[in-house]
C-alpha cells in the first residue's frame, strides 16, 4: 500500500537581501515600477527541488544521498509540511514524526518533568498521552533525582539524554530525519541505538538523511540520490552503485550547489 | 488562488484545534518570568498601576478632575490600550521570534498567532484583577456593563487579524518590526486616555473620529466603568475589526507559505 507519494515536486526558495528587506527600498521600489528590486543581487531564487518523483509503501526505509547543498533537507522539509511546493503533489496518509530539530519545547527554566510535558505538548499530545509515557522517559534517561531540577542544572549529556528520550517516545509512523540523532556519553550509545532502532522497526516509513553511506546500507532498502535539486536516482538499494558514484566523486571532485535563478 | 485560500482556512482550524497548546503556553510564558516571587505574574501589572496612579495625579490636577475620577478613567484606558494595541506592539515578534519552530516544524500560522493574543488577553485580566482591587480601594467599584462581551469579540477579531498582518510584514521588511512599537506609544497619547474627547477642539477633534484604535478602546474600557459605549466608539471599533478581516484575506492566503523563507 502506497503510503507517501510525491509527483513533479518542484521548489525554489527565496533568498532575500538586506536591501530586500528594507521597506524603504521597497517603497522607493514600488515608486520606479519595481525595477530596483529587478537586480539578482536582492531576491535570490534557489532552485532546490526540481521535479522529484517518488512512492514509499508500508514498510519502506529511504535513504536520502547527496551533497551538502543537494535538496535532502529541504526535501524532509516539504515531507513534514514546513515547506509548500510550488509544483507537483505531496500526498502523505499518516501521522509525520519529524526528528529534524528534536529540541523543540525546551525550556531552561523548566525542570525535567515539566519539559517532558512541554515538549509532548508542543508535539500535540494530550496530557493524558504524556502521563502515559512520563515514567518510561525519566527510566530511560538516567537522570536520577535531576528529574525534579531546572533544566539549567544539567551538564550537555544530561540534557541530551532528556530529549532523546522525549523525541524518541513517540507512536511514531512516517519518521523523518535529518542525520542520525547522537546521543551523548558512550555508555548511553549503546542503549540510545537500542531504542533507535526499535522505534524504527515499529515505524511505517522512514526517510534518513545521511552522510554515511553505512548507514544507509544498514537502514534502508530504498534510496533517493539527489544532485543540485535534481534526482538522480530512485529505487531498490541493491540498483545503486555506491562505489562507483564514489569514484566519479573524486574524479570530478564536482561540488554539488544548487541553481540560482533570476527572479 | 481558492488553492490558498482553502490553505488559509485549514490553517486557521489547524491552528483553532491547538488551543490547549498555545493557550497553556501564552499562560507560561507569563508566568514564568516572575517564578520565585511572591505576588507572582501581579508583577506584571506594578508598570501599569505607577504610571496610572502617577498620571492620574497630575492629569488630574491639570484638568482640575477629582482623582476618584481620573484614576478609573486612565487606569481603565491604559490597560484596555495595553490590549488593543498589541498588534502594534508586540504581534510584530511573533513569527520573527518562533523562526526556530517555523523553519522546523509544520506548525499553522496562524497558531503563533493565536498564543500572542492570548497571552495579551491574559495580561489583560491580570490588569483586571489589580484594577479592581484599586477600585474598591478608592470607594469606585462597580460592576461592567454587559457590552464588555461584544466590544471583547470585536477586539479579538481586530487583534487576530490585524496581528497576523503586522506579523507578516514585520518579518518580511524588518525595518517595520521596529517601527511599530514605536506607532503603539505614538497612539498611547494620541488616544483619548489620559485626556478626553471634549478637552479638545477644532482639527484636533480628529484624533477621536478617525483613531482606529479609539473605538476599541471605548467598547472595553466604558463597560469597565459601568457604562454603554457611544454609538461612534461601536461605529469605528467595527471598521477596524471588518478592515482587518480584509486585510487577512487580502494578505495571509496569498503569503503564508513565504512565511518560513521571511523568518
Amino acid at each position: 500500500m502506497t503510503v507517501l507519494t510525491v509527483k513533479g515536486l518542484t521548489l525554489a526558495y527565496p533568498i532575500y537581501s538586506m536591501r530586500a528587506k528594507s521597506l524603504r527600498n521597497a517603497v522607493a521600489n514600488l515608486a520606479v515600477g519595481g525595477r530596483l528590486l529587478r537586480n539578482r543581487q536582492d531576491v535570490v531564487f534557489v532552485q532546490a527541488l526540481k521535479n522529484v518523483s517518488f512512492q514509499l509503501a508500508e514498510g519502506d526505509r529511504l535513504g536520502l544521498i547527496g551533497h551538502n547543498g543537494s535538496g535532502k533537507t529541504t526535501l524532509l522539509k516539504v515531507l513534514a509540511g514546513v515547506y509548500e511546493p510550488d509544483q507537483g503533489i505531496v500526498s502523505v496518509r499518516g501521522k509525520i514524526s519529524s526528528m529534524i530539530n528534536i529540541n523543540l519545547g525546551l525550556d531552561a527554566e523548566l525542570t525535567g518533568v515539566e519539559n517532558i510535558y512541554n515538549m509532548g505538548r508542543m508535539r500535540g499530545q494530550t496530557t493524558k498521552e504524556i502521563q502515559e509515557r512520563l515514567g518510561e522517559i525519566i527510566d530511560f534517561s538516567d537522570l536520577g533525582k535531576f528529574i525534579d531540577l531546572p533544566l539549567k542544572t544539567y551538564s550537555a549529556g544530561m540534557i541530551t539524554r532528556l530529549v532523546f528520550g522525549v523525541a524518541t517516545s513517540m507512536d511514531p509512523d512516517i519518521l523523518l530525519m535529518d542525520e542520525w540523532i547522537g546521543a551523548g556519553d558512550a555508555g548511553f550509545f549503546e542503549k540510545a541505538k537500542r531504542r533507535l532502532d526499535k522505534i524504527l522497526q515499529d515505524s511505517r516509513i522512514m526517510v534518513l538523511a545521511t552522510h554515511s553511506n553505512e548507514l544507509i546500507k544498514q537502514t534502508c532498502n530504498k534510496v533517493l540520490v539527489l544532485e543540485g535539486g535534481s534526482q538522480v536516482y530512485f529505487g531498490d538499494i541493491d540498483g545503486w552503485d555506491f562505489e562507483r558514484a564514489a569514484k566519479i566523486d573524486d574524479a570530478s571532485e564536482q561540488l554539488s550547489v544548487p541553481q540560482v535563478i533570476e527572479s | 488562488m481558492s488553492g490558498a485560500m482553502g490553505k488559509a482556512f485549514a490553517d486557521l482550524s489547524n491552528g483553532l484545534g491547538l488551543s490547549h497548546v498555545w493557550a497553556h503556553q501564552a499562560y507560561h510564558v507569563i508566568s514564568a518570568k516572575y517564578k520565585r516571587t511572591v505576588l507572582g505574574s501581579l508583577w506584571i501589572s506594578g508598570a501599569m498601576v505607577a504610571s496610572s496612579v502617577s498620571m492620574a495625579i497630575v492629569f488630574g490636577g491639570i484638568f482640575g478632575q477629582d482623582l476618584k475620577v481620573a484614576l478609573p478613567l486612565i487606569m481603565a484606558g491604559l490597560l484596555t490600550y495595553a490590549m488593543i494595541a498589541f498588534p502594534l506592539s508586540e504581534a510584530p515578534e511573533a513569527f520573527v521570534g518562533n523562526s526556530t519552530i517555523i523553519v522546523n516544524h509544520a506548525y499553522p500560522f496562524t497558531y503563533f498567532i493565536f498564543e500572542a493574543v492570548c497571552r495579551s488577553f491574559f495580561l489583560f485580566l491580570h490588569n483586571l484583577v489589580v484594577f479592581y482591587i484599586l477600585m474598591a480601594f478608592i470607594g469606585s467599584l462597580v460592576p461592567p456593563h454587559w457590552a464588555i462581551l461584544p466590544g471583547l469579540i470585536l477586539a479579538f477579531i481586530a487583534m487576530f487579524t490585524w496581528s497576523t498582518v503586522t506579523a507578516m510584514f514585520a518579518a518580511r521588511f524588518r525595518d517595520v518590526r521596529f517601527m511599530l512599537p514605536f506607532l503603539s506609544s505614538l497612539f498611547l497619547v494620541l488616544t483619548p486616555i489620559f485626556w478626553q474627547p471634549s478637552m479638545l477642539s477644532g482639527w484636533r477633534l480628529a484624533l477621536v473620529h478617525y483613531n482606529p484604535l479609539y473605538g476599541l478602546l471605548e467598547v472595553i474600557r466604558m463597560p469597565l466603568l459601568g457604562k454603554m459605549p457611544p454609538t461612534e466608539a461601536w461605529i469605528i471599533a467595527s471598521i477596524t475589526a471588518v478592515l482587518g478581516l480584509v486585510a487577512w484575506l487580502a494578505f495571509f492566503p496569498a503569503n503564508r507559505r513565504r512565511i518560513p523563507f521571511w523568518v
